[in-house]
């Protein structure tokens, strides 16, 4: 069976920011927008908000840059899971991420490990616009349309004028 | 500190000087947070009666709740309360969107501005990094444009901006307080208030942290309650519809205020429906306020006659039928360009609506002619006439725009001619929001006391009506049968009320949403006692946080005691209370003085308040550990001769 996924839907986004307090307090026991492992830029005069947030990716490019071979794969989650240990903080691996979706946080890189298959993000998601979910091959085409989407929107709210 | 920042950041404007004033938990036990402190503050940092809500000595303090910034679903309010510039009383008002998130994470729980400024400034705060700056450039511009310059100014996308528009720098008497752009704190004129004292803008960008006592639980807890909020009709309703989903119900009800209050129906009401939004292709988003489950505010574009393209936040229940029933416009395209213009302008819809709705009626009747409207044919259905006095409202535009920005009260008064008949406030003078009193009893009651004037946010008794199997349980538990979950009673509406009054005043404290507690029923004051325990470390119970409310409520009560209050000012406006209603299962319903002593009767009592006065016992407000505000009111002569112990 295919590993679950975070399936992200821009149009079911309302924009609250709950994912992003949840995943700093399950995280690091505290609220804070800035160690939360993913973000929703928002552009308000058009109410338009979008969920950033590690992809997994099957090539990652996170993964091939990094320099201490830090980032490895959980072969329960597929999540990529950063070695605190190996990490230099060197941010190769925020400059290679398509997404934005890795930073580093007192010298070592955070980004999304699924929770350890149970993503906080996706459970305070009321609208559902975070849902983790088992997708089967045939719905590559779903998730490569959810991602074009919200790739566009992101464009709108951070690409400034 | 756990839950807040215990902090709260003072500007002088007339120095241009700034502080910060830590504060302690206990501050927090009494008060709670948000509503409930700024109340405290006003208190004290009013001292005494009879300041100019316009002058300096007004303060105007904004207030985020004790669980803003949390995972607690639609937790992410801010109130702001200050001296009404409307009714010159107690004002608070409430504001969702995203911008008392971003105060909190800055490190700070409240704001308090002091003074006047003597040119236009805007206030930047970057976590400790807060500046007065000159606004020149921004005196004028629309909520919208200054939102935007604001933000591209701080270079940082994620910064929030609470704002006035035109209409708060030319001090109308209703503008409000915008924030995220389309959300208002509307009600009462805090933008006017803002506008004074030459403040055009708070913007705030925060990266602190907030800590809780209990984290692991406190987040397990507010999982639940979001589930169980997700799950509840009256939320589901508001998210699927918004809050103008319940307005065809309501009209069925023959109880849906049109044409001034004139009417309760609309035959063909669908154009103002939020399902009409949905299914006409009008909705473009929902939009969540921060943290909330439920995200009820509606982003939509007009797409038909004039206005096509046209996008903005809105419209809610209260703006269809202040915009669009009350001036007999019932069309969508047109109310959303009407949303749109009170967005930007920073205008209050209710009391926007209100006030073209009574100058209408006033120009069919021939009270006002075409001079005192400077040509604008102001008749029921004439959208084009609506459009113009908003913008004449905004801008203080000719002898309409000076008159009817100063709302129904002063309106009236300066043209005379019985118009104040028709004009929809009660002896306080803010106007009446759209609700049809003389057929919704805990309404009324709850209207008449209100300490800002008639309106539902303060106390929303929405549960009278048993709308929703949630309803109707809280009102078999509140009066023991469910029988009594119909507006129609008068019986056990002084309970409905009290309960309500407290349940609201804890919602505002912790910077819940009111349609959260009291449209929706997920969070109750168990839950919200809980999450507020496991936040702050402060142990607190239902009853605990219950008599918190009270607390804040009778201090509210104080403050217009202080100002010379008394029983007179609760009341209801004259059409309500001596025109009957006109159609439908309510026919021939009113709010008449001898109905509405009798509950008031019964709600002093409740309270342990002077019946002849309305004014709290001085054992009353020992009793709530407010025994300074009693020795305050004792000097000025304004606690009750008699206490009720043994009296009568």
């Amino acid at each position: 069976m295919e590993k679950q996924i975070l399936f992200l839907d821009l149009d079911a986004c309302t924009g609250c920011k709950s994912c992003v307090v949840a995943c700093s307090l399950r995280k690091e026991q505290k609220l804070e927008v800035k160690t939360a492992r993913l973000w929703v830029p928002k552009k308000e005069s058009i109410c338009l908000a979008v969920p950033v947030i590690c992809e997994q990716c099957k090539n990652a490019p996170c993964q091939n840059v990094c320099p201490t071979r830090a980032i490895s794969r959980d072969p329960k989650t597929n999540a990529l899971l950063v070695d605190s240990q190996k990490c230099i903080g060197c941010k190769e691996c925020v400059w290679a991420c398509p997404f934005g979706a890795i930073t580093v946080r007192q010298g070592v890189a955070i980004k999304c490990d699924l929770c350890d298959g149970d993503p906080e993000c996706a459970k305070v998601c009321m609208p559902k616009a975070i849902q983790y979910v088992s997708l089967e091959e045939e719905s590559f085409e779903k998730k490569w349309h959810s991602l074009e989407k919200r790739i566009k929107a992101l464009a709108t709210i951070v690409g400034g004028k | 500190m756990y839950g807040w920042q215990g902090k709260i950041l003072h500007i002088d404007l007339t120095k241009g000087k700034t502080w910060t004033e830590e504060f302690n938990s206990k501050l927090g036990e009494l008060f709670l947070g948000g509503r409930g402190i700024n109340a405290k503050l006003l208190w004290s940092l009013i001292a005494k009666p009879e300041i100019d809500p316009l002058g300096p000595e007004n303060v105007l303090i904004f207030g985020t709740g004790a669980l803003t910034g949390t995972t607690a679903p639609s937790s992410g309010r801010t109130t702001i309360t200050c001296k009404g510039p409307i009714t010159n009383l107690y004002l608070k008002t409430n504001m969702g969107g995203h911008w008392g998130a971003e105060l909190k994470f800055a490190g700070y729980d409240h704001i308090v501005l002091h003074g006047r400024a003597n040119h236009p400034v805007y206030i930047t705060i970057q976590d400790d990094n807060v500046e007065i700056r000159d606004a020149k450039h921004l005196w004028g511009l629309d909520v919208r444009e200054t939102t935007e310059t604001i933000v591209e100014e701080m270079d940082d996308k994620e910064a929030k901006v609470a704002c006035i528009g035109p209409a708060g720098e030319n001090l109308v008497k209703f503008a409000a307080v915008m924030s995220s752009v389309y959300h208002a704190a509307g009600r009462g004129g805090a933008g006017a208030v803002m506008g004074s004292k030459k403040v055009k803008a708070i913007a705030v960008r925060g990266t602190k942290s907030i800590e809780l006592w209990k984290p692991d639980e406190f987040r397990e807890l507010a999982l639940q309650v979001r589930k169980n909020l997700a799950n509840d009709s009256g939320a589901q309703s508001l998210y699927n519809y918004g809050s103008s989903g319940s307005l065809g119900f309501v009209n069925d009800l023959h109880a849906f205020p049109n044409r001034n209050f004139k009417y309760g129906h609309i035959d063909y009401v669908t154009p103002l429906t939020g399902q009409n939004l949905v299914e006409r292709g009008y909705l473009l988003r929902r939009v969540g306020c921060f943290s909330c489950t439920t995200s009820c505010h509606r982003f939509v574009e007009a797409k038909n006659g004039p206005y096509v393209g046209t996008y903005t936040g809105g419209p809610e229940y209260e703006t269809f039928a202040a915009l669009a029933a009350q001036t007999w416009i019932i069309d969508t395209d047109t109310v959303i360009k009407a949303n749109e213009l009170c967005n930007i302008y920073g205008l209050d819809t209710i009391s926007t609506g209100s006030t073209i709705a009574w100058a209408m009626e006033s120009y069919e009747r021939g009270v006002l002619t075409k001079d005192d409207t400077d040509g604008v044919e102001l008749k029921f259905g004439n959208a084009d006439s609506l459009i113009k006095a908003i913008e004449a409202i905004a801008f203080r535009k000719g002898k309409l725009g000076n008159l009817l920005a100063e709302g129904v009260k002063r309106a009236s008064e300066r043209v005379g001619k019985e118009s104040w008949k028709w004009a929809i406030c009660n002896a306080k003078g803010l106007e009446q929001s759209n609700v049809e009193t003389r057929s919704a009893k805990a309404y009324a009651l709850a209207f008449a006391v209100n300490p800002r004037g008639p309106d539902h946010l303060h106390t929303e008794t929405f549960a009278e009506f048993g709308a929703s199997p949630e309803a109707i349980a809280l009102i078999e538990k509140l009066t023991g049968d469910k029988k009594w979950a119909s507006p129609y009673y008068v019986e056990y509406r002084p309970e409905i009320v009290r309960w309500h009054e407290d349940c609201y005043a804890v919602t505002d404290s912790l910077g819940f949403c009111a349609f959260a507690t009291t449209a929706a029923y997920a969070v109750n004051p168990q839950n919200m006692a809980e999450m507020f325990h496991l936040a702050t470390g402060i142990q607190m119970d239902e009853k605990g946080i219950m008599t918190a409310g009270r607390r804040i409520i009778t201090l509210e009560k104080c403050f217009n005691v202080r100002e010379g209050a008394d029983r007179k000012l609760d009341n209801l406006p004259w059409r309500l209370m001596n025109e009957p209603a006109a159609s439908g299962p309510a026919k021939g319903m009113m709010n008449s003085q001898q109905e509405l002593d009798g509950m008031l009767d019964k709600y002093y009592a409740l309270h342990e308040w002077d019946a002849k006065t309305s004014w709290p016992y001085k054992e009353t407000l020992e009793k709530l550990g407010l025994a300074e505000v009693a020795d305050e009111l004792e000097k000025l002569g304004r606690l009750p001769k008699k206490s009720h112990l043994g009296d009568e």
